[in-house]
């Protein structure tokens, strides 16, 4: 850690500057581009926090605003920009790749998609693709310290807690193949009982798995990968299905007439069709992404492993807790997810005097999924109950009490590989 | 080809137009892209066309024939609970179509089965259904019978819920276990009462 302080009494700053910075901790405060050399010679390189005070802000009533711009610690939790031996990141997502053992700053086009998910906005990339440049040659040329430097003037925000996963679900589409080079043919790999490379389930494999691909060494761990990726699938399918209904309706016709009259209108309205689309490329990825680091363990997928109940679900939501707190409960589940209920709300259960509020509206029952499987988890509810009375299962569980219905919340979680 | 070996078909064109129109999204190419969706379209419609042959047959197994003996017709609604559950399986595990699809193929199951229960010596000729090499089919048997033969039925079913893997006929076998031990009732409970 850097042991280093500049010490903010000696430049005069206000006594409430003074009492900000210092809460910051494990922070080495850099003024202007100050940048203590011999730092860079120690063997705390790699935890180095270098921070650009780019100045102070004190309006007459109002709070302080300091920004500070600094390098983070890389790893599972990190959400700033951080130096690792694969180069830059922002959160957990490459800002620059390696080409022929080069570092070299991502495309364009990539770090202004990844840029504008992250921070739900439109990014201005000119000045950060050069800064970029800068921390990739410096990379080069083995000069760390130079890139860290370099890496700091990007003056990048660390990433809102609920982007990180969008960011990286926009980085997997980017680094499929299909996404990367969309004009180049692309090998569809078909399955086969008699290609080893490739094998598949014969036809009329039970369980639908005929012509599907089958594990190569047929091992548990691979099934469960084959299951995974099937799961995945399945998650977007009705949405897939749902979107193309839509524009059988309104496309179908006149697509047709699109080589010999292309009307803007028409243009239009299929540019408009692709972004819808779009937005379900994104939350597939979420939702690949997520099944691939599945089982989670219950903790993972709770909003706090802090118990609290609230009175309804708009407590949950938009509830008064402490600050730390709203900062996790506050608002929507984030971006491409969802909260799901393990004993679900509503319906009977709303009126449940068995089943208090309090019981359905907390932390303990209450978890975040990326929205296709969200939805993927719900529709299970949507099958007809088991005693054919006319139910759905959503319905005939919440005749159930409390310890079955969770138990069998639990048990579509583990069921569909989500949860240990 | 069987129908609901051509949903699992349908399902993988469109798992490799998907792979393909997500390649495209962020082409300025709108011709290529317009063409791209109406192959979408063609997918979507095939397998709406498949849905509703399946649902058609389903349901003109249920119309009688006068010529049909009690047998010949008995016969014919087990076929239809062994195409159907297939269906089921097919349009929960390929397409998700749960709400809509597997719903209406499971409600017109039950109407063969009370049809079948109709003619002696009643549902229990599904029996024969429990020895069936599909465990989707086996699991939807043993929920109209568990409460005819719990000792037959109760250990098929566990075997169909631990071999199958997040697929419909293990959520089947399950909920039909789950019912049993709570309320002792099968899937005709409901049909019967």
């Amino acid at each position: 850690m850097v042991e280093k302080h500049v010490a903010l009494e000696n430049d005069g700053w206000p006594p409430e500057a003074a009492e900000f910075v210092g809460n910051v901790s494990h922070c080495m405060f850099v003024k202007h581009h100050f940048v203590a050399e011999n730092h860079c010679q120690t063997s705390h390189l790699a935890v180095c926090h270098y921070l650009v005070d780019i100045g102070l802000k004190i309006r007459d009533s109002g709070p302080m605003i300091h920004q500070i711009w600094r390098l983070s610690e890389p790893g599972e939790d990190n959400l700033g920009p951080a130096m690792t031996s694969d180069g830059l990141v922002l959160g957990r997502t490459p800002l620059l790749e390696r080409r022929e053992g080069s570092f070299v700053v991502r495309e364009r086009q990539e770090i202004q998609r990844l840029l504008s998910r992250a921070y739900r906005i439109n990014v201005t990339i000119d000045r950060l693709m050069s800064g970029l440049a800068s921390v990739a040659s410096a990379l080069n040329a083995n000069d760390s310290c130079l890139a860290r430097i370099a890496a700091v003037h990007l003056r990048l925000p660390d990433l809102p807690d609920t982007a990180a996963p969008s960011m990286e679900a926009e980085d997997i589409l980017i680094k499929s193949a299909v996404w990367k080079s969309a004009s180049q043919p692309r090998e569809i790999l078909k399955a086969s009982p008699d290609d080893p490379k490739h094998p598949g389930w014969p036809a009329g494999t039970p369980g639908g798995r005929g012509g599907k691909f089958r594990p190569k060494d047929g091992s548990a761990d691979a099934l469960a990968e084959e299951i995974k990726n099937r799961i995945s699938r399945r998650s977007l399918k009705m949405n897939l299905i749902a979107a193309l209904h839509i524009g059988v309706e309104a496309l179908a016709n006149l697509i047709p007439g699109l080589d010999v009259a292309a009307d803007v209108a028409l243009l239009a309205t299929i540019a408009r069709t692709l972004t819808e689309y779009r937005e379900l490329a994104i939350e597939a990825a979420a939702a690949l992404a997520f099944v691939q680091n599945a089982p989670y363990s219950l903790e993972d997928l709770q909003a706090s492993s802090d118990y609290k109940e609230f009175s309804n679900y708009d407590a949950f939501v938009k509830g008064r807790l402490d600050s730390e707190l709203l900062f996790k409960y506050f608002g929507s589940a984030g971006d491409g997810s969802e909260y799901h209920h393990l004993v679900t709300q509503g319906g009977a259960n709303e009126d449940n005097p068995d089943i208090p509020q309090s019981q359905l509206q907390n932390t303990d029952n209450i978890i975040i999924l990326p929205t296709l499987l969200h939805e993927m988890v719900s529709d299970e509810y949507l099958r007809p109950a088991p005693d054919s009375s006319g139910m759905t299962l959503y319905d005939w569980l919440q005749t159930q009490p409390y310890e079955v219905q969770r138990e069998y919340g639990l048990k579509i979680l583990r069921d569909l590989h989500i949860l240990k | 080809m069987e129908i609901e070996e051509s949903i699992v078909e349908v399902s993988k064109e469109l798992d490799t137009w998907w792979d393909e129109f997500s390649a495209m999204l962020d082409s300025e190419d709108r011709v290529a892209q317009g063409k791209m969706l109406l192959r979408g379209f063609e997918i979507v419609k095939e397998f709406d066309r498949l849905k509703a042959e399946g649902i058609a047959i389903i349901t003109a197994l249920l119309s009688r024939s006068d010529s049909e003996s009690d047998d010949e017709r008995a016969a014919s609604l087990i076929r239809g609970i062994e195409f159907g559950a297939k269906l089921a399986d097919a349009l929960h595990d390929e397409f998700r179509d749960i709400a809509d699809g597997m719903t209406k193929v499971v409600r017109l199951m039950d109407a063969i089965v009370k049809a079948l229960n109709a003619i002696s010596p009643g549902r229990v000729r599904l029996a024969v259904l429990l020895d069936h090499p599909d465990p989707g089919v086996r699991a939807v048997a043993g929920g109209y019978l568990i409460d005819l033969m719990p000792e037959r039925v109760i250990p098929i079913l566990r075997r169909v819920e631990d071999s199958e893997d997040a697929n419909n006929a293990h959520f089947n076998a399950y909920n039909t276990l789950l019912c049993w031990k709570l309320e002792r009732k099968s899937r005709f409970s409901g049909l019967s009462a």
